[in-house]
């Protein structure tokens, strides 16, 4: 990272008083122009301002930070010559953002990190499909942009793989391209963008009631927690809050939806290091736990639950089902969790493998169970009022490794199954999940941010809305810095922890590509 | 008695072997899973039959790891540009006879997802298919009773060749 140039720099105290001093521009965002942006940028990184994301709308680069970590502020600034002044030099975490604006838009971060496509595999209809005139693209196929070392830093007995996920047990995983030597990698890169769907593109111009099925399909696994963060986007932008009883219904589809990924990702993992007894006994209480969803709420993965103001009704016939959850769920994880510690050698196998330190996840902006896992003290559920501080004590750990980050897995499944248990058993009547939509879209026009703390973490969306059309539309899944972090991490560790590594990040491809 | 057996008697009741049911006495059906332009949904649910909460063995299919062995292609997600590369040379891969399935509503382009940069609207080649599996995303128990159900329709599927 670039050092600082102290003559000109802003000290972490006055950066967003800088800032506010601004031409503000709707809720969010304030105008800045091109020289004040070049001085800015080296104030960068900033305690008091952590890079969000990073995206182009008509002419201008628009850059949401969040000012002490939680409230969103916003920088614009006119593209020069299709240019702008990159922030990746100061801020990592903004590199996959800036990838992508080339990928879409064509748009060049001056003394950008990296600007290799980040998604655009070489084979979409056009080149910079977003522009509103897009240019056909010829078959370029930049599928093997992988960084190449040179020839001078090759090392003797150097191996290059590419693993595809063609394969069923990789179904859901990226391309990779690893080099090898004596069973170390040296190079590790991962190619993103194979399940792409144009979703943000198709989003733009449509009428907002009709987004909701698009949003449902960005990620299946995390697919609650996008509907809340968009369905808190427009009430955000219509000024209005849903009611409590709403509020805390999403709280149990949310945490409902968090047990069963980590479910998954912890029986993938161990079913890949072969502990079945551990793997097994995890799969079948997901299974359970996903028919019970089916039963209550009518779909195994709770799409369709969430809407503007308002949360799905429970079938009539299951409402005594919930009032608690199935009793071989917790069973069969209270088993599961038993073996993980008493299995031989299985805590020493996970301990110290792809460590992801303090500052790396600060750098990448990594949060979620991964970043909690180093050391960062992120949940982005304690700031809202829904939650219950007691709900949530801090549970951070400091190894990084596979361990801590599995440990904090499993301590994630129980706070959620003490979440869903006292919601269920104390606090509900049977008219909780009555369908309480209300006009909450009266008010057409304006901005709005959405934020909820989905599977992989804090997971934002920005949407300006002009006449009940979606005019812009942004999306901050946690899954892409996650991705960009754990290529970095698998340098120098060993080929034979790759797997499980990979598998301890649990699924970002469809976070990713969507 | 096998734990798992233990476990799905004691959780689900008596599993029903369905070997005898699904007729597929001279070709066994071999399924690759490829996902194009998916959610995770489909391609999940099918994994799921690999796990301890079904027993895949006793269903008269398998999910092979290898093309090679492949004799069915079960394509999940919308069919997108990225992805039709792979496609194409998964299928040329394939030895004959050989046949497609389609699992979900996207597969079959009759999911949410419309026409862009990205996504071509058209359904992979009917002809090749011999299933379509419904559902947004089907459960495991529909993917397994659909293929069971193809199965039992004769020793070997009208559309494999």
């Amino acid at each position: 990272m670039r050092s600082r140039d102290s003559t000109t720099v802003h000290s972490d105290c006055k950066i967003i008083e800088a800032i506010r001093k601004l031409p503000q521009e709707g809720k969010f965002f304030f105008r800045i122009e091109e020289k004040e942006w070049f001085e800015l940028v080296r104030s960068l990184p900033s305690k008091k301002l952590s890079f969000l994301m990073l995206w182009c709308h008509a002419n201008d680069v628009q850059i949401l930070f969040l000012e002490n970590g939680y409230r969103p502020i916003g920088i614009k600034v006119a593209l020069s010559l299709n240019r702008y002044q990159a922030i990746s030099p100061f801020l990592p975490a903004a590199i996959p953002y800036e990838r992508m604006l080339v990928d879409f838009l064509g748009k060049e971060g001056m003394n950008a990190v990296d600007l290799r496509p980040w998604i655009d595999r070489g084979y979409w209809e056009y080149t910079w499909p977003w522009l509103d005139k897009p240019i056909l693209s010829h078959a370029k196929n930049t599928n093997d942009n992988f960084e190449e070392l040179s020839d001078s830093s090759k090392m003797k007995g150097q191996i290059d793989l590419k693993i595809t996920s063609n394969d069923c047990d990789r179904a859901l995983t990226p391309v990779w391209h690893l080099s090898l030597t004596n069973d170390k990698i040296i190079q590790a890169e991962s190619l993103y963008g194979y399940t792409h769907r144009g979703i943000l593109s198709s989003l733009r111009g449509k009428n907002i009631s009709e987004c909701m099925p698009s949003i449902n399909r960005i990620n299946a696994l995390d697919n609650v927690a996008h509907q809340i963060a968009f369905s808190h986007a427009i009430e955000d932008m219509a000024g209005r809050v849903p009611s409590r009883p709403v509020l805390q219904g999403r709280i149990i589809l949310l945490e409902l939806s968090r047990m069963s990924a980590y479910l998954l990702y912890l029986s993938q993992l161990f079913e890949g290091l072969q502990v079945k007894l551990l793997s097994s006994r995890l799969e079948i209480a997901r299974e359970l736990l996903m028919r019970w969803c089916h039963d209550c709420f009518g779909h195994r993965w709770l799409m369709e639950c969430i809407d503007f103001g308002c949360v799905k009704s429970v079938k009539p016939k299951h409402r005594q089902d919930l009032k608690r959850l199935p009793y071989k769920i917790k069973q069969l994880y209270d088993e599961a969790k038993a073996l993980f510690q008493e299995f031989p050698d299985l805590v020493k196998r996970l301990e110290k493998i792809g460590i992801l330190t303090y500052e790396q996840a600060l750098q990448f902006n990594v949060g979620g169970v991964i970043g909690r896992a180093s050391g960062r003290d992120l949940d982005i559920r304690r700031y809202a009022d829904e939650y219950q501080l007691e709900w949530l004590p801090p549970c951070n750990g400091t190894g990084g490794d596979v361990l801590t980050r599995v440990r904090l897995y499993f301590h994630e499944i129980d706070n959620s199954l003490r979440i869903i248990d006292t919601l269920l058993y104390g606090l509900y009547g049977d008219d909780t999940f009555k369908n309480c939509k209300e006009s909450f879209t009266e008010k057409n026009s304006g901005e709005g941010v959405g934020v909820c703390e989905g599977i992989n973490g804090d997971l934002w969306y920005y949407v300006s809305v002009e006449k009940g059309k979606i005019d812009d539309i942004f999306i901050r899944d946690p899954a892409t810095n996650q991705a960009f972090a754990l290529q970095q991490i698998m340098k120098n560790t060993l080929w034979h922890d790759w797997d499980l590594i990979q598998s301890s990040f649990g699924i970002l491809v469809t976070g990713v590509d969507f | 008695m096998s734990l798992t057996k233990a476990l799905l008697h004691s959780i689900f009741g008596y599993v029903q072997v369905l070997d005898p049911l699904t007729g597929a006495k001279n070709i066994p059906l071999n399924i690759f899973p490829l996902a194009c332009g998916d959610c995770g949904g489909c391609i999940l649910e099918l994994l799921a039959l690999k796990g301890a909460a079904f027993n895949l063995s006793s269903y008269g299919f398998s999910l092979v790891h290898h093309l090679e062995s492949a004799n069915a292609l079960l394509v999940t997600g919308v069919l997108n540009r990225s992805m039709l590369p792979s496609l194409e040379q998964s299928w040329a891969t394939m030895r004959e006879p050989k046949a497609i399935i389609m699992l979900g509503a996207c597969a079959s382009n009759k999911g949410i997802f419309e026409k862009n940069y990205t996504i071509l609207n058209k359904a992979i080649n009917t002809h090749d298919c011999i299933l379509n599996i419904e559902g947004c995303p089907p459960a495991p128990k529909d993917i397994v009773e659909s293929i069971i159900k193809l199965l039992q329709n004769g020793s070997n599927p009208s559309g494999l060749r």
